[in-house]
Parts: structure tokens; sequence; C-alpha cells
């Protein structure tokens, strides 16, 4: 595969720093830097600083896994249940939003890999059919879907069948094939959490992109090579496995803050810096290791899986779904719950979206008077669903999270007196739950109103950008007519997602009340 | 480095293999799910119950078919799903022999199931789950 740093076409000496950068934009950071933090920097710039993230994490997953197949079979009584359900989803979404994707490099399905890998190097490229979103694509829409068939909220042992296959998938993949091939390719959390972190406050970026055009080692991709050897190898230090080349990086897509980057780059260039929260969505052009997004079906059908399944996500929570999925019951005579949920999904994934972005991209063209195709401008604005999306997903998994934060402590109380037969952590609190649910529904306001003032900002920054007929005199004012049927959708996915956390919860696992 | 990687590696390995043992010794010391000893029938007002406080009245019986009496009973509802704080019914035994009536909140609507936890004055006890599906949503 080639990639974009083996494209560059002049290389330096380290020590040969011109004074601006080879492209002539010198770009320094100056902002909050997490690594330059006093104990906590000095920790996360040493080589295999994230072990001590993902072993207590490993260790967390094996308890639930215990638990899940061991375990109380009452999903409220059993950790890997509640963990997998209210609190890692629940701080996922939050730790994106106040940091980065801090649970991409706390992952523990990477520690197994890292072991195999050990013990056997992969020897094969992922092949180049499948170096796009849509396999992660199909599977976080299957992941949706075998939450909502198989009521996986409820079911504590199908939980740890899922956290089983995911440590075995990651393993497999990465066993069989080179790099990281199975964060950047498979994994749909980590897609999740890339797009969610387009929104996060904190980026793994370069220091100063002069130091980086003198640099001729190119180790924060290529990695550190052993220093006695003639050919470069064996690595010492990797890369970036997912092809992000630091000096022409942008933003947090494809990013698992996995440090790699950091503790190979002998400049000690690379840090953790604050930035504006979802800039990265309105800059167009090529971005390394993504290519154009812009142009990018597969990532266009990932903003919509990702927005469009929140809203079907939190709709699937309320009593109207068992309404619709009766309706469609008694007007076909189907009694089996899969063709069903087949049909709504296709209505809210596909029909829905391609109905709606169609019309906005149709109303667009013709107030703005563009000749861009719809789809192509629908591929361009994609980005601007990622916002409104990640509110929905805020506002929902948040919910759960803050009224149950506390349910943690009796479920791990219940589970060591029912393992150990003694009350090491006392006897289990059940009284202990979360805050009012008045209290977060306030909270949740905030996330979609958020998500919508964000999708509205993006959308509007990209039509600016716009090549606009040359007679138009005020390009800024026909921008905002531009903006207008954009800003109409995703006031429509605003309301609709207000209206569903306006409605009460009505968690069943029963289909027809079967 | 990579020794160090390994050498901590394999003693996270270890503590998780201990963790999953211990765990895992769960079952033989309490059962995963209660089974009915005796038997416990359950009728709501309303019948279907919808959220909010919701009147119960639970008829015990042992494993004879007599009814249970002067029991000491606990009544736990909670939702199938993760993430909620559970409700205690306040029962008492009614003028029938075996029959207790209470009340429980319904805090939303969804399936929900009742852990029956009842000890008798001769040393007998009764436990049991009993689902309570499409606990309407008002």
């Amino acid at each position: 595969m080639t990639t974009l740093w083996q494209q560059r076409p002049t290389e330096r000496h380290p020590t040969q720093i011109p004074p601006r950068g080879a492209t002539g934009k010198r770009k320094q950071r100056t902002s909050f830097d997490l690594l330059a933090v006093p104990l906590l920097g000095g920790i996360l710039r040493r080589p295999g600083s994230r072990l001590l993230v993902q072993i207590p994490v490993l260790f967390v997953s094996l308890v639930m896994i215990a638990h899940a197949f061991w375990g109380p079979q009452l999903a409220p009584k059993n950790l890997a249940a509640l963990l997998t359900w209210v609190h890692f989803r629940g701080l996922v979404v939050l730790v994106l939003l106040l940091g980065g994707n801090f649970f991409c490099m706390g992952c523990p399905f990477m520690l197994p890999r890292e072991l195999a890998r050990k013990l056997h190097s992969p020897r094969w490229q992922w092949p180049k059919k499948l170096r796009n979103k849509w396999p992660a694509i199909t599977l976080f829409v299957g992941v949706l879907f075998a939450y909502e068939l198989f009521d996986l909220f409820a079911n504590p042992w199908w939980t740890g069948v899922l956290i089983v296959s995911y440590f075995a998938i990651a393993l497999l993949v990465d066993s069989l094939f080179q790099r990281a091939s199975f964060c950047k390719f498979v994994c749909p959390i980590g897609q999740f959490n890339f797009l969610g972190a387009s929104l996060s406050p904190l980026e793994v970026a370069v220091r100063d992109t002069a130091v980086c055009d003198g640099c001729v080692t190119k180790d924060c991709i290529k990695g550190t090579a052993n220093p006695h050897s003639q050919t470069g190898l064996p690595v010492v230090q990797r890369g970036c496995e997912l092809d992000l080349f630091q000096p022409r990086k942008s933003g947090n897509l494809d990013c698992t803050f996995c440090m790699d980057c950091v503790y190979a780059c002998p400049e000690d260039n690379i840090g953790v810096f604050a930035r504006m929260p979802g800039e990265e969505l309105t800059t167009v052009g090529p971005k390394s290791g993504m290519g154009i997004i812009e142009r990018r079906g597969d990532f266009s059908a990932l903003a919509v899986a990702f927005t469009f399944g929140a809203l079907l996500n939190a709709f699937a929570m309320i009593s109207p779904v068992y309404a619709l999925e009766n309706s469609i019951a008694s007007a076909t005579g189907l009694t089996v719950e899969w063709p069903i949920l087949s049909a709504i999904f296709a209505l809210f994934l596909i029909i829905e979206p391609a109905v709606l972005l169609g019309v906005t991209a149709f109303a667009t063209q013709r107030v703005a008077g563009f000749n861009e195709g719809i789809t192509a401008q629908v591929k361009r604005l994609a980005p601007s669903l990622i916002p409104i999306g990640f509110g929905v997903w805020l506002a929902h998994y948040a919910f759960h999270f803050l009224t149950g934060a506390l349910t943690v402590v009796p479920v791990a109380q219940n589970a060591v007196r029912q393992s150990f037969g003694k009350a090491w952590f006392g006897n289990p609190q059940w009284q202990l739950g979360g805050l009012p649910e008045s209290v977060v529904y306030a909270i949740e306001l905030g996330f979609l109103a958020l998500g919508l003032i964000g999708s509205i900002a993006v959308a509007w920054t990209l039509l600016r950008q716009s090549s606009f007929p040359s007679q138009i005199k005020n390009v800024e004012r026909v921008a905002l007519q531009a903006t207008a049927p954009w800003a109409v959708f995703y006031l429509t996915l605003f309301v609709s997602a207000v209206w569903i956390m306006n409605q009460p919860m009505d968690m069943r696992g029963t289909f027809l009340g079967g | 480095m990579q020794h160090a990687f390994s050498k901590t590696f394999r003693l996270s390995m270890f503590v998780g293999l201990l963790v999953l043992a211990a765990v895992g010794c769960e079952q033989s010391t309490a059962p995963s799910s209660p089974q009915a000893t005796g038997k416990a029938e359950v009728t709501f007002a309303p019948q279907p119950p919808t959220t909010g406080e919701c009147a119960l009245t639970i008829t015990l019986t042992d494993s004879t078919g007599a009814p249970f009496k002067d029991a000491t009973l606990t009544v736990e509802g909670n939702m199938n799903h993760a993430g909620m704080k559970p409700s205690f019914a306040t029962m008492e035994e009614s003028d029938q022999e075996g029959v207790y009536t209470g009340t429980i909140d319904f805090t939303m609507g969804g399936d929900w199931f009742l852990l029956i936890h009842a000890d008798g004055q001769n040393g007998e006890s009764i436990e049991t789950k009993v689902d309570v599906p499409g606990v309407n949503a008002k």
C-alpha cells in the first residue's frame, strides 16, 4: 500500500532544521499539552505506559467474562451486563467529550494480540478490497441489530459471548494481518470512537512542523530501527500502525491514542494538544492515512450509520417501537422478530437517510445554484452529521450512566459476597442508584443542543468553502441560504431526538407480548 | 523493554486466571437464578401493571400445596436490564392464610421480574422468580 509519507519528495538531515517548514507553513503548537503535565506527562511519554491503562481494563474484562458465564443470569445483578451496557458505554462518550480517545488507548483486546505477535509475526497484508470502512460498518450495524434482536442489555451470557468474540476476532485478525488491521478496518467500537473523537478537545499532534521537515528517519510511522543494524531491522519501537504520518495527520480520525508515534519520535516532537472540538470536520483535502474523506462513500456511510444508528438505538427503548413492530406484524402476518427488525433497520438506516439527505442536498442545490451533484454534496457534507449523531449517543448513554452509575457498588458487593462467601466489600447497598431523571433530562437536552449547533456550524463552514459561480457577489449570504436546508434537516433530527428522550422508557425483551 | 512487557503481561494473565477461577466458583455457592421450592402466585392491580405504585397480592403455597403462612416475605422488583435501582415491596399477610398484600413502585415501563423470598416459621423457605413482562408506561 502506498502511504503519503512515501511520496514525500525531499528529505533533510535532522540537524538541518529550516526556520520555516518545507511546505512554507510552519505550525507550532503552544496550546495545552497533556504530555507536558508534570508527572502524568512523564509517565505517558514512557514506552509501555499504555499498559498502565490496558492491564486494569483487561483485569476488569476478565472479571466481566467470568461473571457473564458463571455469575447470576439476571442483568441487574451481573457485572458483565451492567459494566458493558451502562458504565462502559457511558464513560466512553463522556471521556470522548471531555478528553479524547483514551478508551482505544486502554483497549484490552490488544494485549492478547501483542502476546501472539511475539510468538508469530503476521505475514499478510489486509486485502486491498477491504481497506475501507465497509467491514466495520457491517459489524457496527450488526452489533446494533444483535443488541435489539437478542436483547443483549438483558442477557449476561450473550454479553459475555460478545466480549469473548471481540477478543477472539481481534486476536485472529491481527495474528494473520500486519499492522493494526483490526483497529483500522474491522473494530466497530474503534470506528465509533474515531468519529466521536473528532469532537474531543485533545489531539495527538506534532509540536513543531519545522522539526518534521528536517526529519529523515520518519520514525513516527516507520518505527525506530535498531541503531546497530545495517538493514534497519528489527524495529525496536513501532511507528503508527494505522498509517497516520504525524506531519500530515489532521485530527483524531483513525487515531487510537496508542502513543506509538510519541515513543518513536526521536525529537520528542509529538504531544497531546488541546484544540477546538469538531474543527477537523471542516477541513477538506487529503488527510494522512485517510485520503480525501469527502470523496469516500464508505466514510459517508459510516457517518450516516453513526448518526441514524444513534436515533434508532434510542428509539428502540420507547413504546412506539413496539407499536411499529406490531403494525408490521399484523400487516404482513409475520410472527418472528428478525424480518420485522430488519425492515425497521432498513427504514431507519437506509430509506430515511437517503430521502432526508437527498431532499436536503436537492434544496441546497436549488437555493445556492450549485453545479455539484446530490451524491457529491452529501459526501462533502457527511462530516456535519457527526456532531448531532454524537449528541444523541451522548444523551442516550449518559442517561443510563448518570441514572445508574452507583448501581455497580451493590452489584460488585454482591458478586464478592457470592464468590468468596464473605462480604469483604460490605453487604449490597441496593438503594444506590444515580442522579434523578429530572436532572439528567436537562443534561440530555444540553448534549442534543450542542450536537445541533455543531452540525449546523460544520455544515455552514463546509458550504462557505464551496466554489460558487463567479457572478455571485454576496458569497456569505448565498452560503447562509445554502446552509438553510441543512439547518432544517438537523433541526428535524434534533426535534426527533428530543421527542424520543421525552418518551417514558419502555425496555422490553419480549416481542408481540410473547 | 520487551522483557519488562512480557513479565508484566504474564503476571497480569496469571492474576486474571486467578480472578476467573475465583469468580467462576460463584455458582457453587449461590444459584444463578432462584429455583422455586414452593409456589408463588402474583396478581396486580391494575392488571396489566402500569408504572408507579401498584398493588400486588402474593399467594404462597409450600411444596405440598398448603398455604405458607406467617412468613417473613421479601419482594424485590428489578427491570430485566442493568443499571436500575431495585424496587422493594412492602408486604403484609392478609386475613387469609398464605396471602400477602402490599405495593411496589414500578419506576419505568418495560419488562420486570420479582424475586420473592419467604422464610416460614418452621425453617422452610420459598425462593422464586416471577416475570412481569410489559409493565405499561403511563
